[in-house]
């Protein structure tokens, strides 16, 4: 499962999305969050 | 490139090895093809971590430990890394790699298995041996 992180807020600071990151493609697909079962 | 002549030689190779088993395969026959295997060390910082580290130790120096950690009593485990910072200046680098390839793999697969038993000759009973 994979996800990518928001514009949110931390500590009351607001803080970037993964796609406003510098250097980030504003339309990125790239995961941030993978969760992954190993059998 | 191989003759150590009086000093010594390494490569070594920082995560990721790759970014699939064919260029995985690739970047070792290139590395073999300069250095001996004996030469070459594919890592991954957060081994050196002190947490991870630690947790060596515990695993296979605790005699308590040591016999029960294993499937028979184990159900299964969790490794959660998470972080309060964003990629911050890394996005170029990072957009190329993503969270599997830059982060669970060594986690997940160096830090859980002892595949060449290399832990366990370090920080186990074997070592008094």
């Amino acid at each position: 499962m994979k996800g990518q992180y928001m514009a949110s807020t931390i500590d009351g600071k607001k803080v970037n999305g993964y796609r406003q990151e510098e250097g980030v493609d504003p339309k990125s697909k790239t995961e941030t969050y993978a969760a992954i079962k190993f059998l | 490139m191989t003759d150590e002549g009086k000093g010594c030689k390494r490569i070594i190779v920082e995560k990721p090895f790759g970014y699939s088993l064919k260029t995985a395969e690739e970047l070792n026959h290139g590395l073999q093809k300069y250095f001996h295997e004996s030469q070459i060390y594919r890592i991954d910082h957060y081994l050196g971590k002190e947490t991870v580290q630690n947790l060596l130790v515990t695993r296979f120096s605790n005699s308590i430990f040591e016999p029960l950690w294993n499937r028979n009593y184990i159900h299964h485990v969790e490794i959660t890394n998470a972080e309060t910072v964003g990629v911050e200046k890394r996005g170029g680098y990072y957009d190329k790699s993503g969270a599997a390839r830059h982060v669970s793999k060594p986690l997940a697969t160096d830090c859980l298995a002892d595949r060449d038993g290399t832990a366990h000759k370090f920080f186990g009973r074997r070592n008094k041996e």
